[in-house]
């Protein structure tokens, strides 16, 4: 399938008048995908899935969900949905849920009961379907709840913090649940704090701040400006290298020395190891640098005129002190190198 | 259909959870066991296989037949099911509104392609599944007693079924409301049961006012009759002075009674009758069920009255006034006050953001 799953447009929630929960979000999620949305508390990142998934109205809204106008009920029997906080009935044992929902969903009788029992196994819960969920432990309860949300086979499944109380075992499952689903073709929404696991599984992101998206983009687009190259070597006591018209600073880093070229190609690093070489140095190592997502994200989520993280929750009409966030879009202004920037992937090193 | 029976399925599940579901349906039972083993011959009343005698109440005064009919309509309907029952239905289904609204619960509901008034009109029904289950069990069992051991077989109590879950709904209505705006359970109940006495105060205060009004006007007819008498009997030299001064404060009084008697029909009107239907199924029983007029409390006992007018005769002119109030105007006016509180629910519940 090719398109999107989301596209939305001007999503706007205003909560009694004054608390600016959303606004003007501009999304798009590619079919298919797993999709990151962060944030921080009260950024309003639940207000957008409520938004999607009917539970709280928008004040004001445009764009598609699988094709059909935001809003239209009959979509949400192609959505699967895991909020945050959920609370199940107590009284129902885990097949049960997945079998009620599943209803709620209009799937068919047969097929939910045999989805139930397959998916239930998939999430390892298979021993513990007929028990109470009431003896569930809240990790459990996370993964029947995302047997619950796959159960009407959905196109679309959204996701809210879906680890939150899981242990690491658990996560790494729930990760590879994530993954199956994008190699089945369905679209993955992710909510959720844990910015090692997004960056793990997501193809795309976006990052909400005070209500509206600041960034988007895959996360190789989102870091790449702060792509850099170090190269370390033996054998030089300057302090700085001039190549060419460029002059870089040497660093010490234990019997080690290091220069570092932000936002370097990989061409503009021959120069350097050329020079090196010619100087008698030896080349310890070349390594492709880029910044983490979580420092993408730290910084995206920081007030640029102050240098602070900017409050936690939703504006309320126009609030004293702060600063607007960064602009829509994948346009985070680059920043200087950081000393815990990460190899990328397939970054080389010699 | 499929969502319809899946929350019908639900709210079984749910209920059956609650103790209390099976509490009172044990108690229910109980209720009719009791029934079963009393009994009535001709030395008196039977218990098991001992015998209270008594001279003044056996068969010679009551038949079997009619003695249990008269067990089940006074103290099964309007003791048990009218009281008891729906008091432990009300404590058992108060959560269910809240429960639904509940954050972390409400996400799952509304998520689904199901819309928001079927939603809340649907789980409203699995509410009254409950009271539906209690007096299904309850008739049935009734039926069977007072089959076997009366010897009558009655269908007509059946009708039973359909009232008491018609009745129990004006509550649950006002309680499903109350939830839906408040979640709370406790506050959902506590306010459901001052409604219901209030609901049940108003109507007796609107009988009241109107024994008084009637009692107003068969004291100014009696008055104007004896003048009238009195007149004729004794032409100018009739001492009609006690007589006037009566009738000027009678005619007062009317002002008033006919005032604060229709203020309180107006605002009964408007309210479920939640009294007069459990009356509205006494009569049809006694009626469609063959009950003996035993069953029925006769002519009401005026609490107002002249020096003038005789108490029988109050009595009478109020129960004919009371037939203004017909089954259909009962139970019409109560559907109609639960289809406005059902109305305002489902345009609160469309709304509201969770």
């Amino acid at each position: 399938m090719t398109g999107s799953a989301l596209e939305l447009h001007r999503v706007s929630k205003v909560f009694r008048g004054r608390v600016h929960a959303l606004r003007d979000v501009e999304l798009t999620v590619p079919r298919g995908a797993v999709f990151g949305l962060l944030g921080p508390n009260g950024a309003g990142k639940s207000t957008l899935v409520k938004i999607l998934t009917t539970v709280v109205r928008p004040t004001r809204a445009e764009g598609t969900m699988l094709g059909e106008p935001l809003g239209r009920r009959s979509v949400l029997a192609r959505v699967g949905y895991l909020p945050e906080h959920h609370r199940f009935p107590q009284y129902l044992t885990g097949r049960q849920l997945v079998e009620f929902f599943g209803a709620m969903a209009r799937t068919p009788r047969a097929l939910r009961r045999r989805r139930a029992s397959e998916l239930l196994e998939l999430v390892g819960m298979r021993d513990w379907a007929d028990k109470r969920v009431t003896t569930y432990s809240k990790g459990m309860q996370q993964r029947t709840g995302i047997a619950m949300a796959l159960v009407n086979d959905p196109e679309l499944v959204i996701l809210d913090e879906p680890t939150d109380g899981v242990d690491p075992v658990g996560r790494r499952e729930i990760r590879d649940v994530l993954v199956r689903m994008r190699s089945e073709g369905r679209t993955v929404f992710l909510n959720s704090h844990l910015l090692s696991e997004v960056e793990m599984v997501c193809d795309s992101v976006a990052i909400m701040v005070q209500g509206r998206v600041v960034s988007q983009g895959t996360i190789d687009a989102l870091t790449a400006h702060s792509r850099r190259f170090e190269v370390t070597f033996l054998g030089l006591d300057d302090s700085t290298l001039r190549v060419g018209d460029r002059e870089l600073a040497v660093e010490q880093d234990g019997d080690l020395r290091r220069v570092r070229l932000p936002a370097a190609t990989v061409e503009e690093v021959q120069p350097v190891i050329d020079h090196l070489r010619a100087r008698r140095a030896l080349v310890a190592g070349v390594r492709d640098m880029r910044e983490s997502l979580e420092e993408t994200f730290i910084r995206a989520v920081r007030d640029p005129a102050t240098g602070r993280a900017l409050p936690p929750g939703a504006i309320q009409g126009r609030a004293a002190g702060t600063s607007a966030p960064p602009p829509l879009g994948n346009t985070i202004a680059p920043q200087g190198t950081s000393p815990s920037a990460r190899p990328s992937e397939g970054g080389s090193s010699t | 259909m499929m969502q319809t029976w899946a929350i019908l399925l639900d709210s079984y599940r749910e209920l059956n959870h609650r103790r209390l579901f099976w509490i009172a349906l044990a108690l229910s039972f109980l209720v009719v066991v009791a029934f079963a083993i009393v009994g009535i011959n001709d030395r008196g009343i039977t218990i098991l296989h001992w015998t209270l005698e008594s001279r003044a109440f056996n068969t010679s005064l009551v038949s079997e037949t009619a003695f249990y009919k008269i067990m089940f309509v006074g103290l099964g309907i309007k003791f048990w099911l009218a009281w008891i029952a729906t008091i432990l239905a009300l404590i058992t289904t108060a959560g269910m509104i809240p429960d639904l609204v509940s954050s972390g619960s409400i996400d799952l509901m509304v998520s689904k392609p199901i819309s928001r008034a079927r939603l809340l009109l649907t789980k409203f029904a699995g509410g009254l599944l409950f009271t539906a289950l209690q007096v299904t069990v309850f008739t049935a069992a009734s039926f069977v007693v007072i089959g076997v051991r009366g010897g009558s077989w009655e269908p007509g109590l059946f009708l039973a079924i359909p009232l008491v879950v018609l009745f129990y709904s004006y509550l649950f209505s006002f309680c499903a409301l109350v939830g839906l705006i408040t979640r709370s359970t406790v506050a959902s109940l506590l306010l459901t049961l001052l409604f219901w006495m209030v609901t049940a105060l108003l109507w007796g205060g609107m009988v009241g006012v109107n024994m008084g009004r009637i009692a107003n006007r068969l004291e100014i007819q009696a008055i104007e009759r004896i003048m009238e008498e009195r007149t004729t009997e004794r032409g100018e030299r009739a001492d009609l002075s006690k007589l006037q001064a009566d009738l000027e404060w009678q005619e007062k009084a009317r002002w008033w009674w006919e005032r604060v008697g229709t203020g309180f029909e107006w605002t009964v009107t408007f309210l479920p009758k939640t009294t007069a239907t459990i009356e509205v199924l006494e009569k049809q029983l006694i009626a469609r069920a063959d009950l003996p007029e035993a069953a029925d409390a006769g002519p009401p006992q005026p609490m107002f009255g002249g020096q003038r007018v005789r108490p029988r005769v109050l009595g009478q002119a109020l129960q004919e006034d009371m037939k203004r109030f017909t089954p259909v105007w009962v139970i019409g006016t109560s559907v109609g006050f639960q289809a406005l509180l059902l109305g305002l629910g489902v345009l609160i519940f469309s709304r509201r953001d969770y």
